[in-house]
């Protein structure tokens, strides 16, 4: 009967392969809230977004969470709204872990002085606006926590390129929108082509219906320069997208448009100094990395300049003939450009024609040999993948299988003890006492619980033979391994788990299976401790200390930790509170640490959940060998 | 001490429970007698008298399950109240279904096992007193001639002499005369005891 348990015990402790695993996350995940001052789908926010993740993917290898809301403010002014916004804010981030605030867009930083709560306003901030908006914010003076980035729209120097372009063009129309944005930038852009050219005809198409304005804009004249500033929305209060305009614009005319913003680019705008909305989500994305690596948001400048650019496109160019003009200036940005080769390079095409073909056979070969690699490598990931998943199933199972066994073995003497003793209680009962009886009672009663105890000593006596030579093991990659088994039931179950180890080698003299059975208990022990926990609280931590020439390995989980009832008895078998499992798994661990002369120990968290802890003395190196 | 004629049966692998398990029986007065596999069991001469077994379900060879099928073949068997350290619901259901007295989980109260064991008792009387019946009538049946067995098959069809003389080709008085007879040996006055007779003994008609 005992030899099925030591087979299973056996088994557990040869079964722990070893192989190599990819390096884990070992840092929190940062967490990034924007708050955009107008709509969600504005082309704008598009590319900042777009491009702010972009350099953090290429930057920034810690993983980050976006969470973005939009305040609409441009469809729905009213404060008593944003009041009320920002109440379901303040409450939706409170718990929320913020790292960074980034707000874009007018109107934002006076609603958030306003109505943000202190954890908000509290947050590093990255405020992205235009520098002649953000004026009127003094009097809300910036928190000492923000970097400002400020946008300016130059529209003197558009001007001066539209007409450095087509000096003999004599009329220029200035399109805009309805709403405040778009007459305030009208104006400036008005102001500018008065103050430059004012020999030239000026015609102002601005704060009209949008049929109005198609209408105006397909009588014009050849030899007409169209700026375009903004166009939010018409006089008929239909709301439009600045792009969106452009492109109704340009099917109306062949005039060429500059606009302000690179955001129209891919709707037929000619081209412009601009305003880059790419740029800025670059540059907002290189400041969130200096403030989340600990830089002091105030202490960051970002100089305007980099967010303009001149920008024109290629296909734009060429049907003016300007794609090789010398009044484009150097260091501007060509969109969409066609290369013409065979009119450029004849000579060299046909040259080099012959050497393309010959690698192309190459080519054609190495990427059949890559293909048949990939699959190769993807067959060895995929059964690698199955082989742990079957390694950690399989560990599971003979868990199950011995407590089974071990609840089997105890139930017989159990029960037999119980049917002695009451028989003895029946016999007292009707006054018929034969001692003989009494005493074969008694006997058997002695008998089944030493049975019964020797089922229980014979877990630390299996445990006492399994011992094995000790070895001097790589600690940080044996825990990584512990991750790597448990890493597909993690995803499953919707648990983070984040490694926080010692950057230096750790080496400890150690049975590494053994050690690793410890800390798989550990794991699994916090995952069954965070079933009922929500979401985003999910988290297991292990982090090592070392101290005094001994290394403490802690697995911490956020779960319902430990039982008032078995605190005192963690240790001891069958102390358990869960409904499955047999209380066997941290009796062994202690078993397995005493062995190796360390300590074991548990505690709950003031913050929640319990963290186990096990302490190792350190790899005793001896110079001598 | 004569062999009593009710007895219990503790078919367990587990020496401490055949140990304990009898001295809990014999408290109450039950004769007891132990096996420590069905196969053990199997081999005791044939007993006639009324009880029950107590069987453990996880039996090496021969398990409980497959002793109880084995044991149901006979009319007279013993009921079974099962007995199992590791109870599974489908095996408890299995066992049950097919008409064990019950299925207790160790450790189990004595209250429980002898409850038990008193409903299994109750139900070996009623088979053995029905098994008694049977095998009086059987007895009773073995006295008719063959011609007379032939007769009361299809008297209690409900055929009138005539028929029954017509289908035998005998003549009806002599149908008369075995009637009488039939009566007679079997000690009834109606067709209808007759027909409950045959329905007992498990008779059936002649269908042409």
């Amino acid at each position: 009967m005992y030899s099925r348990l030591k087979i299973y015990l056996v088994v557990i402790f040869l079964s722990i392969p070893v192989f190599a695993s990819p390096a884990l996350e070992e840092d929190e995940t940062k967490n990034i809230l924007f708050i955009c001052s107008m709509n969600e789908g504005i082309v704008a926010y598009q590319m900042i977004l777009d491009n702010f993740k972009d350099l953090l993917l290429k930057e920034h290898t810690k993983p980050y969470k976006l969470f973005i809301e939009y305040l609409d403010v441009g469809r729905f002014p009213d404060l008593s709204y944003q009041e009320y916004l920002f109440e379901r804010f303040n409450k939706k981030y409170m718990g929320a872990d913020l790292d960074l605030l980034i707000v874009i867009g007018p109107r934002v930083i006076p609603i958030i002085a306003n109505y943000a709560s202190e954890y908000l306003k509290n947050l590093p901030t990255i405020s992205l606006d235009f520098n002649y908006t953000s004026d009127n914010y003094d009097k809300y003076s910036l928190h000492s926590n923000t970097t400002e980035i400020l946008a300016t729209i130059d529209a003197k120097k558009n001007i001066d390129l539209a007409f450095k372009l087509f000096p003999d063009y004599s009329t220029i129309y200035i399109v805009s929108g309805a709403t405040t944005l778009d007459n305030f930038i009208n104006k400036v852009t008005m102001d500018a082509v008065h103050e430059l050219y004012s020999s030239k005809k000026i015609v102002n198409i601005a704060n009209i219906p949008m049929e109005t304005v198609l209408d105006r804009v397909s009588q014009i004249p050849e030899k007409s320069i169209i700026v375009v500033t903004t166009f939010t929305s018409d006089a008929n209060n239909v709301n439009y997208s600045t792009p969106e305009a452009i492109r109704l614009i340009s099917k109306k005319t062949s005039a060429p448009i500059f606009v302000l913003l690179d955001t129209p680019f891919e709707e037929g705008a000619f081209g412009g100094y601009v305003t880059s909305m790419k740029m800025a989500g670059f540059e907002a994305g290189k400041t969130a990395i200096r403030i989340l690596n600990g830089e002091n948001p105030k202490s960051i400048k970002i100089d305007p300049d980099v967010l303009n650019k001149y920008v024109f496109d290629w296909r734009e160019l060429k049907k003016r003939g300007l794609e090789d003009s010398e009044l484009i200036p150097a260091g501007s940005m060509i969109l969409h450009q066609e290369y013409d080769f065979i009119d450029t390079n004849k000579w060299l095409i046909s040259g080099a024609l012959l050497f393309i073909i010959l690698q192309t056979l190459l080519i054609v070969n190495l990427v059949q040999l890559n293909r048949k690699q990939k699959v190769t490598t993807k067959k060895l990931l995929e059964s690698e993948n199955r082989f742990r998943e079957l390694v950690r199933e399989e560990r599971i199972l003979q868990m199950g299988e011995l407590a089974a066994s071990l609840s089997h073995e105890l139930n017989q003497p159990l029960t037999a003890i119980r049917n002695s003793a009451q028989a003895g209680l029946r016999i007292m009962k009707k006054n018929k006492i034969d001692p003989a009886i009494i005493d074969e009672i008694l006997q058997n009663i002695v008998d089944d619980d030493k049975r019964a105890a020797e089922v229980l000593s014979s877990i630390r006596q299996l445990l006492k033979l399994e011992k094995r030579e000790k070895q001097k093991i790589d600690l940080n990659q044996m825990i990584k391994q512990v991750a790597d088994i448990f890493k597909g039931e993690l995803i499953i179950k919707n648990i983070k788990l984040q490694l926080n180890l010692s950057e230096n080698l750790v080496y400890v003299s150690a049975d590494s299976t053994q050690i690793q059975q410890v800390l798989l208990n550990f794991v699994s022990n916090a995952a069954q401790a965070m079933e009922d926990v929500k979401d985003d609280k999910r988290v297991i931590k292990i982090f090592e200390e070392i101290v005094n020439n001994k290394v403490i390995v802690s697995v911490r989980d956020y779960g319902t930790g430990i039982d008032e009832t078995i605190k005192g008895k963690l240790f001891k078998p069958f102390a358990t509170t869960k409904e499955k499992g047999f209380g066997i798994g941290l009796a062994i661990s202690k078993t397995i640490i005493d062995e190796h002369e360390g300590k074991i120990w548990a505690d709950n968290n003031s913050d929640g959940g319990a963290t186990f802890s096990f302490q190792l003395n350190l790899w005793d190196y001896d110079p001598k060998g | 001490m004569t062999q009593k004629d009710e007895k219990i049966f503790v078919i367990d692998d587990d020496a401490s429970v055949r140990r304990s398990l009898p001295l809990l029986l014999k408290a109450s007065d039950y004769d007891v007698e132990t096996f420590s596999s069905s196969e053990e069991f199997l081999n005791r001469e044939q007993f006639n008298g009324t009880g029950c077994i107590i069987l453990d379900i996880n039996l090496e060879g021969i398990s409980g399950l497959e002793l109880q099928e084995e044991l149901m073949n006979k009319q007279d068997s013993l009921p079974i109240v099962f007995i199992t350290g590791k109870g599974g619901v489908p095996e408890s259901v299995q066992a049950l279904k097919k008409g064990a007295i019950d299925f207790l989980q160790k450790p189990f109260d004595d209250e429980q096992l002898l409850n038990a064991v008193e409903e299994a008792l109750t139900k070996s009387h009623e088979i053995k007193k029905e098994f008694d019946q049977l095998k009086k009538l059987q007895d009773l049946l073995s006295n008719l001639t063959e011609r007379e067995l032939e007769v009361f098959k299809y008297v209690i069809t409900g055929m009138l002499n005539k028929q029954i003389a017509y289908k035998l080709n005998i003549a009806e008085h002599t149908v008369k005369l075995h009637r009488g007879k039939i009566t007679e040996k079997l000690g009834v006055k109606s067709v209808a005891e007759l027909v409950r007779i045959a329905e007992k003994a498990g008779i059936s008609y002649p269908i042409k």
